[in-house]
């Protein structure tokens, strides 16, 4: 069963992603999905360019924030939390000027 | 908007091309380099790292002649090269002051067997004799109690040290008591960052200890340019600003009875590597509870790992630190205020209320701003310690520096500190608490806090 | 796995980084804004009746500062009047975009708005400086003209103060960056919450204390609409070092940044130690430790087609150009030529002195660095000064003038600068 949750990304993340904001998608594959496999295949799908902007070892690069459903996923479980349909993941960089 | 401003930026390495001849004597094949791309002959190196190393101690004047100091001896290549520069210097007639060694045996805190502590130690036993220097060993738990026993009973302080003339006399200085108590409460602190930065305070006050004991003024010891680097990041890191000054300069003076001498604070880790290599200098290796931490966990490997990184780029990065470090200073030390009961620093909490200190507590404060929250946060802190705990704790809080209570932050049990910790941050206390009751009749306002201002 | 709110209990949602607490949203907007509230007291940043310039770029900072200023405007009647200040660099792309976003800001708050432009101000944009001297130490460039940009476009404004949104993490970053680099002046001045207290128009850092993850958490759960890329111009290496590490640190202890600053305000620097004297531009007016401040000689070396005018510590050019400087002095003062004028500009008074040509055909004593003055393309070999006078642009800056008579655009030599209009 594919999972369909949606991603956000703004802060400036959204460069690395052809300058698009949200994306919908749908995780294939009936194995359960957490953050942590999550994580590589944004990388390998969807990122354009520049994976160590992104991430760092098997997490995000320090100063990226990760919120699931607007919760800190600090909160969650991090790494940990299992991915349900229709969740929404944001990642926030926060590393440019302001 | 951008946040770059003005700023220069330093001068990257180029590469050293076909540089054929050593600058000094500009003959021979150079075999070191060192500095920004100067490159020097084996005879040249080893007068310019003697030079360095006696110019430090001569210029600065910081041991008099005929002055019997105690040089702490790690094995590691830093310390053994100390010991090799004042045994050619005894060796030549040029040593004015005489010299005992003393080594900090921190083996309790890693897994090995006795016999295996025992062999580590007779290593040391057996170097220290090949320099001609006689020996004190010590170790690391032996800090956590150090508190002369009330008056009456036998007014000794536990011994601090034994001197040691032949490996057949070491049985390991191995108190197992103490070793206990040392890793319960190293277990009892949450993060990896505060275990090393108490076992470092910990080990400064086994010198002091030492040193204290057997009557020395002086502690010699082996800190590189690149190590007092990355010093001073971690203690920029780890809230100790206050410190940089004292942690690198020559002579630091803040003890007051006993000053801390760092003879090879101008040679950098490369360079006292040399050395050892052209004089066949050994070190020892002996295994540390800090081999396990990593910079992902450890905010002194982090540190190290970003100086070195930006070392290898930028080879006026250790300088650069180190000189902006002789440029900072502290308060007069008699004027100074009190001092910190964990490491001895004078206390940097007396600030105003534009600061950073200040900004915390609010946070902290407006966490509690109704009535239902703090007795609730109450409820939840009484479930786990008494208020006597609590007591004890804010009491340790306020004897301690900035950085000190960084390190202790978390620890539940604060008597599981070293005992003169403890008893420092005691009296401290009872003495303002006692102030306060004398003109407690001259208050106006009936403060029910029974905790002095932090 | 629902956490509770450590104040009120309620559904969590933020865990702070500063202290580890969970909170919800509402719980977190009133401490985020209230520990504000207490720096601006503490620091005692303001005074009611005080006109106050929003460093604004468009930006999450600058955005969320805006946004908490008028909110704590209102609720603790600070009584102050509030204006969003602007740059404009002259980036495309870059800086066309954000500065939209601050004009939806100023309809969002109700502020006024004005923008300042480097164009006007120095008569380069940052795309034309690019385009003279390449990627290498153009942010140099653009740090020294914003820094100043802010302080001009202030003083057009007549505000008493400015705010930047410069927040913890940036502070614990220059702490970090001016350790590495041993800049032992700026480490003193840049933990202080209000800068430039003696002779320059003063800048507080309300946000001094507030983590940066804070300022995203909070416009985004607000959804403060604010702009953020990366200057198309990529920026200087050397800090993003500084940058990762106390990303880093953050990662293994939050609190590290609040204890870097906490360090840096223990510094303490030895009274031996040589400080840089703090004087102003003998040409603008401007803050400066040297006789020119960096915006004048910069331009200086743009001017004459040698932009490494003005990059690093004590430069050969600089030496020489000094030395110039030294040469015309000696040589205006023997010819007499102490005849003033005075140029009146919107808002600034300035003396000029040394327009004329002496009677020696050379318009302006500062004909350029290590040149001869130039020749005035009219040829005024004994004309008085009446004919050269040329009028001075108004941006308030340094000197461009016109010949009147060749229209060559020649420099307006040392302004006798009147102390309180012009150290800004």
């Amino acid at each position: 069963m594919a999972v369909p949750i949606t991603l956000e990304f703004s802060g400036g993340a959204e460069l690395l992603f052809a300058n698009q904001k949200k994306h919908s998608i749908e995780l294939p594959g009936s194995q359960k999905w957490d953050v942590k496999s999550l994580l590589p295949w944004i990388r390998d799908n969807l990122l354009q360019e520049r994976p160590e902007l992104f991430m760092q070892g098997d997490t995000v690069r320090p100063g990226i924030l990760v919120l699931v459903n607007d919760a800190d996923w600090e909160l969650m479980g991090e790494l940990e939390y299992e991915i349900q349909p229709n969740d929404k993941i944001v990642f926030i960089s926060t590393l440019h000027g302001g | 908007m951008c946040s770059v401003q003005e700023e220069a930026i330093p001068q990257q390495l180029n590469q050293l091309t076909g540089k054929l001849q050593c600058v000094k004597c500009r003959r021979d094949v150079p075999v070191v380099v060192t500095r920004v791309n100067d490159a020097f002959c084996q005879d040249c190196f080893l007068v310019y790292a003697v030079h360095k190393f006696r110019s430090a101690i001569g210029k600065s004047k910081v041991i008099v002649p005929k002055e019997h100091v105690l040089v702490a001896y790690s094995g590691g290549p830093a310390s053994s090269a100390l010991l090799h520069f004042l045994q050619e210097g005894k060796k030549e007639g040029k040593l004015r002051f005489t010299v005992t060694v003393v080594h900090i045996d921190e083996l309790a805190l890693v897994s090995v067997s006795d016999k295996e502590r025992q062999e580590k130690v007779q290593e040391v036993v057996e170097i220290v004799q090949q320099r001609g220097f006689p020996l004190l060993l010590t170790s690391l738990e032996c800090a956590m109690d150090m508190v002369k026993p009330e008056a009456g009973e036998s007014s000794q302080a536990p011994e601090m040290c034994k001197e040691v003339t032949s490996e057949k006399e070491v049985d390991a200085l191995a108190n197992p008591d103490k070793g206990d108590k040392l890793k319960k409460l190293l277990d009892s602190l949450p993060s990896i960052s505060a275990k090393e930065e108490f076992i470092r305070v910990l080990r400064n006050q086994v010198l002091l200890g030492v040193a204290r004991e057997r009557g020395f003024t002086k502690v010699v010891v082996g800190d590189t340019a690149t190590a007092l680097s990355v010093r001073i990041m971690t203690d920029m890191a780890k809230g100790k600003g206050s410190q940089v000054s004292f942690d690198t300069t020559i002579g630091d003076k803040r003890y007051g009875d006993v000053m801390v001498v760092r003879p090879i604070r101008d040679l950098n880790m490369k360079e006292v590597e040399a050395y050892n290599r052209l004089q066949n200098v050994e070190s020892i290796s002996i295994p540390h509870i800090a081999d396990q931490w990593h910079k992902s966990n450890s905010i002194e490997q982090l540190t190290a790992h970003f100086i070195h990184g930006l070392q290898e780029n930028f080879p006026s990065t250790v300088p650069n630190i180190v000189r902006t470090s002789d440029k900072l200073g502290h308060q007069d030390i008699e004027s100074l205020p009190e001092k910190c009961s964990l490491c001895e620093s004078p206390l940097d909490t007396d600030v105003g209320e534009a600061s950073a200190l200040r900004a915390v507590e609010v946070c902290e404060r407006l966490l509690q701003k109704d009535g239902a929250s703090r007795s609730q946060s109450q409820a939840a802190q009484s479930s786990d310690c008494t208020q006597h705990d609590r007591v004890a704790a804010d009491n340790m809080k306020a004897s301690l520096c900035y950085g000190c209570r960084l390190t202790v932050k978390g620890l539940r049990d604060v008597s599981l500190l070293p005992t003169h910790v403890v008893q420092k941050s005691q009296s401290r206390c009872l003495s303002r608490d006692e102030m306060r009751a004398q003109i407690s009749e001259f208050l106006l306002d009936d403060e029910n806090g029974d905790t002095p201002n932090s | 796995m629902a956490k509770r709110c450590r104040v009120c209990n309620g559904a969590a949602q933020i865990k702070r980084p500063k202290t580890g607490d969970i909170m919800c949203k509402e719980c977190f907007y009133y401490a985020f804004e209230e520990e504000i509230h207490h720096t601006v007291l503490a620091g005692k940043l303001f005074t009611a009746g005080e006109t106050v310039a929003i460093g604004a770029s468009g930006g999450k900072d600058s955005t969320v500062l805006a946004h908490v200023m008028t909110v704590l405007n209102e609720r603790h009647n600070y009584g102050l009047n509030l204006i969003l200040l602007s740059v404009d660099e002259g980036i495309t792309g870059y800086r066309d975009d954000s500065l939209e976003t601050v004009k939806i800001n100023q309809q969002e708050y109700g502020l006024p708005l004005k923008i300042v432009s480097y164009q006007e101000l120095y008569g380069w944009t940052m795309d034309s400086i690019v385009q003279q001297i390449g990627l290498k130490n153009n942010c140099t460039y653009c740090g020294v003209f914003r820094r100043q940009a802010l302080d001009r476009g202030a003083m057009l404004l007549k505000v008493d103060k400015i705010v930047t949104g410069h927040n913890a993490d940036d502070i614990a970053e220059t702490v970090i960056m001016n350790v590495l680099r041993g800049d032992i002046a700026r480490l003193r001045r840049c933990t202080a919450v209000t800068t430039g207290t003696d002779g320059a128009l003063p800048r507080c850092k309300p946000f001094k204390y507030t983590y940066e993850k804070d300022i995203v958490m909070y416009a985004f759960h607000k959804n403060l609409t604010y702009f953020s890329t990366e200057c198309i111009y990529s920026p200087n290496a050397y800090r993003g070092f500084a940058r990762a590490y106390i990303k880093d640190l953050e990662r293994i202890q939050p609190s590290a940044i609040i204890d870097i600053i906490h360090s840096g305000e223990s510094l303490c620097v030895k009274k031996d130690v040589r400080m840089p004297v703090q004087t102003t531009c003998s040409r603008c007016g401007y803050i400066s430790s040297n006789e020119l401040c960096k915006a004048c000689v910069m331009l200086e070396g743009l001017n004459k087609g040698r932009p490494r005018l003005g990059i690093g510590k004590t430069h050969k050019e600089r030496r020489l150009f000094n030395e110039e400087l030294a040469r015309q002095a000696a040589e205006a003062a023997a010819t007499n030529c102490n005849e003033t004028t005075t140029t009146t500009t919107t808002t600034t008074t300035f003396t000029n002195s040394k327009v004329c040509c002496g009677g020696k055909g050379a318009c302006g004593s500062m004909g350029g660095s290590g040149q001869a003055p130039e020749m005035c393309g009219s040829n005024l070999q004994s004309k008085s000064e009446s004919d050269c006078v040329g009028s001075v642009s108004p941006s308030g800056g340094g000197g461009v003038a016109e010949c009147a008579n060749s229209l060559k655009k020649v420099r307006i030599g040392v302004p006798t600068a009147k102390p309180n209009l012009l150290e800004f």
